[in-house]
């Protein structure tokens, strides 16, 4: 039980992250710290249910995360090639 | 249980307790120089994304493919007695479609160091 | 031979990619040539098992790929969409973009391959895969004006709120996970969703798909993304990932067999009332069609009350919505060219210049309405039948409410259009585009008198 607080601690911390955050790369990171959390949760309930699926989608969800960051890192780094800057806040365009 | 629970709470409060500690002891006067980035007794120009240099980044992003390949070549080296020749098939057509991706970033001249 | 539609995709995705590093004969003519006839006979081959009468139905690798009617239909709908996309691109990519096309319709095609395998998948590991494979080309797709500030804003704000949705998804899952022992939906007994972890799991696993079909609360993304996207992409986002979101969410709910009416009915209630409240005060074509692709999502999800009526009303009317979304960005691509703008106002006395597209995008947003005899008219009867046969009255009064409203915004673009005055000089509609908007018009028109030929 204790692992799962840990990761609902860990999840917790990266959706406050990911909401409050202005820096684009920031937001980023936070995101992968929730994907950690979800990670250590497959790697446990895998573990007490004695089952391989949870281990092998974490293995999917590290390669996921990969090939997020590198698409994400493009990106923001287009935004800062476009507005000098990668405060999410700068870019600000297109009217929520 | 109960270790971890000790451990956890000794680690938090005291990570707690420093800044707390910091923020009561410490005197807090405030100037230029002292809000400055600290650099090696260097003045920094412009701001730290200047320094940036994309062509890393390049780099960075064709070693996240074959770091991320391992991934997925160790488990399948663990079943291919039980699997046989498929297993090894199959982990070939992956790593085709990986060095297509590589050949694609080389040809389109990322690897370059312009 | 099962696997034909999916393999050709892939071979096809892959010959791009490497025909664009290759480059034997460099032709922007080729280049599209290769990917309509791959993705034609990507569509034809979904056919093949129908006409070889092969017991091709069923169950593969390890229960993890479902071929049955109701992926093969989305097969169907998603091939058919990603060949009028490609179409409408023709012209839009020589005009505003130029660079890169081979990488454009490699992404465009490994984007459909990953509709595809997230419909046809009752496992949620496949189904997570699919999903992300069609996000992150979509991320891609949308900043590919790479020097056009909007695209690139379109694209990070896009990339953001999808990564923090996966992830929110994926915690769903994890639970799921947890407390059925088991990723396979047709394999879980019955699941517990009154206990507060199950409800949890299932709230966050709607979640994630609630964010591709824009529903609400989590629909801001999409007018900014559409705006700033490619109208090519932005058509294709309005229409593909959106269907897919609703078969994952239709195949959730017939597997699981939990019930979520009244959770599923405040949503759609929402989701409409805001995109067509917001609808109103838009003077951007763009920004105007996503909020009404946000009420268009909240109408679809009326059908998920009730399972009887519902769900075959949900595909009929996802059909129906594609085409004349797509039959819609279309006449806008076009006349985004032609006016140099996107702004509603710009539209001023079109109808003069070419009746033929006038005439088409009236088509459109009647059928999107739900005018007698289009088949939005049909589409809406079947998904607000099944809402009064399943008890929930007040949803299709909610839906037909807001049907009103929206006639408001659609017959404000009717009306600059054709009552008022502008440049008269006659235009003439390029041969692709123009091809895209018949066979648009040909099935909503078709599919509205004669809605049997789906059942």
């Amino acid at each position: 039980m204790d692992i799962l607080a840990i990761s609902l601690i860990l999840f917790g911390l990266g959706l406050f992250g990911a909401l409050t955050r202005k820096n684009a790369v920031a937001i980023l990171m936070s995101i992968e710290l929730m994907l950690n959390a979800v990670n250590l949760n497959f790697v446990y309930f895998s573990r007490t249910l004695i089952d391989l699926s949870g281990q092998i989608f974490t293995l999917f969800i590290i390669a996921a995360a990969a090939a997020e960051a590198a698409i994400g890192l493009a990106i923001i780094l287009n935004l800062y090639r476009e507005f000098g800057d990668i405060d999410v806040e700068k870019a600000a365009l297109l009217k929520w | 249980m109960v270790d971890f629970v000790i451990f956890f709470t000794v680690g938090v409060l005291f990570v707690i307790g420093a800044f707390v500690a910091s923020w009561l002891i410490a005197p807090h006067k405030p100037s230029a120089a002292k809000l400055s980035t600290y650099e090696c007794g260097e003045e920094p120009v412009g701001g730290s994304w200047i320094q940036f240099n994309p062509r890393y980044y390049l780099f960075a992003l064709a070693f996240v493919i074959f770091d991320v390949e391992i991934l997925f070549l160790a488990p399948t080296l663990l079943v291919m007695r039980s699997f046989g020749f498929v297993a090894f098939i199959e982990i070939f057509i992956f790593l085709f479609i990986l060095i297509l991706g590589l050949s694609y970033i080389w040809r389109k001249g990322a690897l370059e160091w312009m | 031979m099962i696997f034909l539609p999916e393999l050709i995709l892939l071979g096809l995705a892959l010959l791009i990619l490497t025909y664009d590093f290759v480059k034997i004969i460099p032709s922007r003519r080729l280049l599209v040539a290769v990917t309509l006839g791959g993705l034609a006979l990507s569509f034809l081959s979904v056919f093949l098992p129908f006409l070889t009468e092969s017991a091709s139905a069923g169950s593969f690798l390890s229960n993890m790929y479902l071929v049955d009617s109701f992926s093969i239909i989305f097969k169907t709908l998603f091939l058919l969409v990603g060949l009028l996309v490609v179409v409408l691109n023709y012209d839009f990519f020589a005009s505003a973009v130029k660079k890169h096309e081979g990488e454009f319709y490699f992404l465009l095609l490994t984007s459909l391959l990953g509709l595809i395998l997230m419909v046809s998948s009752p496992n949620l590991l496949m189904i997570y895969l699919g999903m992300e494979t069609v996000s992150f080309t979509s991320y891609l797709l949308v900043g590919w004006q790479k020097s056009v500030q909007r695209s690139s804003e379109a694209s990070l704000k896009y990339f953001l709120f999808g990564a923090l949705a996966s992830a929110i998804f994926l915690y769903g899952v994890s639970f799921f996970y947890g407390l059925n022992g088991t990723l396979d939906l047709s394999r879980v007994a019955a699941m517990n969703i009154v206990s507060p972890a199950g409800f949890l799991s299932i709230l966050l696993i709607l979640f994630g798909f609630g964010f591709k079909i824009a529903m609400a609360p989590m629909q801001f993304w999409c007018p900014d993304v559409y705006e700033g996207a490619p109208t090519p992409i932005t058509a294709y986002l309005s229409v593909a990932p959106k269907a897919a979101g609703f078969a994952v969410i239709l195949r959730l709910l017939t597997l699981l067999n939990i019930d979520l009416v009244t959770l599923l009915a405040l949503l759609s209630a929402v989701t409409m009332t805001i995109g067509n409240l917001a609808a109103l005060r838009q003077r951007n074509i763009k920004r105007l069609l996503a909020y009404s692709s946000i009420a268009q999502a909240g109408y679809i999800l009326i059908g998920l009350v009730s399972p009887e009526l519902g769900y075959s009303a949900v595909i009929f009317y996802l059909i129906v919505y594609t085409l004349a979304n797509l039959g819609a960005f279309a006449a806008v691509i076009y006349l985004a060219e032609k006016l140099g703008s996107e702004d509603i106002e710009s539209y001023s006395g079109f109808a003069r210049r070419s009746p033929v597209m006038a005439f088409a995008f009236a088509v459109f947003f009647l059928s999107l309405i739900g005018i007698p005899p289009l088949a939005g008219f049909i589409g809406k009867f079947l998904l607000f039948k099944a809402a009064v046969g399943a008890g929930f009255l007040w949803l299709a009064i909610v839906g037909v409410v807001n049907s009103v409203v929206s006639v408001y915004y659609y017959m404000n673009v009717m009306q600059i259009m054709y009552f008022r005055n502008g440049d008269e000089s006659a235009v003439k509609i390029p041969a692709f585009i123009s091809l895209a908007i018949w066979v648009c018009l040909a099935g909503v028109v078709a599919l509205g008198v004669f809605p049997n030929i789906l059942f």
